[in-house]
């Protein structure tokens, strides 16, 4: 697991690590996702906050696939439906933040850089335990 | 002499439009009613139920803008990333208290690798959608090529994608 000393060159590092194998692939996933929402009848807006509010594909799909046969079931099957094909979020969550500090801001942002300024290293810790829990 | 209807003649614009003529109020000091007036039209123009192109384009700025369907659909995203959220909280703060050797820790790991890995292997045995049409055996030797290509350029990912993809596109048109 590589360590940077900087803010910057943490951000550097993030950026050269989503650039790669994982960014090819979540950049086709991503446009797969458009397509079918596109399909489905919902606006860009819906997709951008599925993708920004939700972050798993599988239950984003499970959301446009109800939206697109009109939620013939109701809302609640759909959205059931999608926190179960989801649920590796919890031991995801407990995977990836395990003694770490900064628990809201990392859900915020994704990544916390800890102990800034404290001579200590500043690892963008999503992109890097992402790795070992996938 | 006015050439232009007015669109209401209970509007300031009309009231002052008479002024002049009749009372004679310089345009210097007409020029705040006409103020008044253009904000009215515009936001007259937005919120009037036939709207105009500004409404229109405010709509078309509104994510969530549509009929029932779109509604529907709101109201279950918001519900899901609710609760997608609660889950990664109650995670967080689970693993708060847990140490980085727990059990429960690499039994959480172990079971978010698991899910994945049934996630691929769902993708590539009974996918949906385009990749259905794949044949089963161009999928599989995709996926083979690509765990090979990976393994021999040092677990690097991104060859092991582009060669597998292209692995999979030769043998489905071999079979096509």
């Amino acid at each position: 697991m590589g360590s940077v000393t900087s803010s910057r060159g943490a951000a550097l590092f993030g950026a050269r690590d989503a650039v790669g194998a994982a960014g090819v692939a979540m950049a086709a996933t991503f446009l797969a996702f458009g397509a079918a929402v596109r399909e489905a009848g919902l606006p860009p807006g819906w997709a951008l906050v599925a993708c920004w509010a939700i972050y798993g594909m599988p239950g984003q799909l499970v959301l446009v696939q109800a939206a697109s046969t009109g939620f013939v079931g109701g809302i609640a099957p759909a959205v059931m439906g999608a926190i179960a094909v989801n649920a590796r979020f919890l031991p995801m969550a407990i995977a990836i933040s395990r003694n770490r500090g900064g628990g809201a801001a990392r859900l915020v942002f994704g990544f916390w850089p800890d102990k800034l300024g404290s001579g200590g290293a500043c690892r963008a810790g999503w992109v890097l335990r992402r790795r070992h829990v996938g | 002499m006015i050439t232009r209807a007015p669109r209401c003649y209970s509007s300031i614009r009309f009231t002052t439009r008479c002024c002049w003529r009749l009372i004679w109020i310089s345009p210097h000091r007409a020029a705040p009613f006409y103020a008044v007036q253009r904000r009215q039209d515009w936001f007259s123009s937005c919120h009037l139920p036939w709207g105009s192109w500004r409404r229109e384009s405010l709509a078309a700025l509104l994510p969530f803008y549509g009929g029932g369907r779109v509604e529907a659909a709101d109201l279950a995203l918001a519900l899901t990333a609710l609760a997608c959220l609660l889950l990664r909280s109650a995670g967080v703060w689970l693993a708060g208290g847990l140490g980085a050797d727990h059990p429960i820790i690499a039994w959480a790991t172990a079971i978010a690798q698991a899910t994945l890995a049934a996630f691929v292997m769902l993708a590539i045995i009974a996918p949906s959608g385009a990749l259905a049409d794949v044949p089963l055996a161009a999928r599989l030797c995709g996926l083979g090529v690509g765990v090979a290509v990976c393994l021999a350029f040092g677990r690097n990912l991104l060859p092991a994608l582009v060669v597998g993809l292209v692995a999979m596109l030769a043998l489905r048109a071999l079979l096509a």
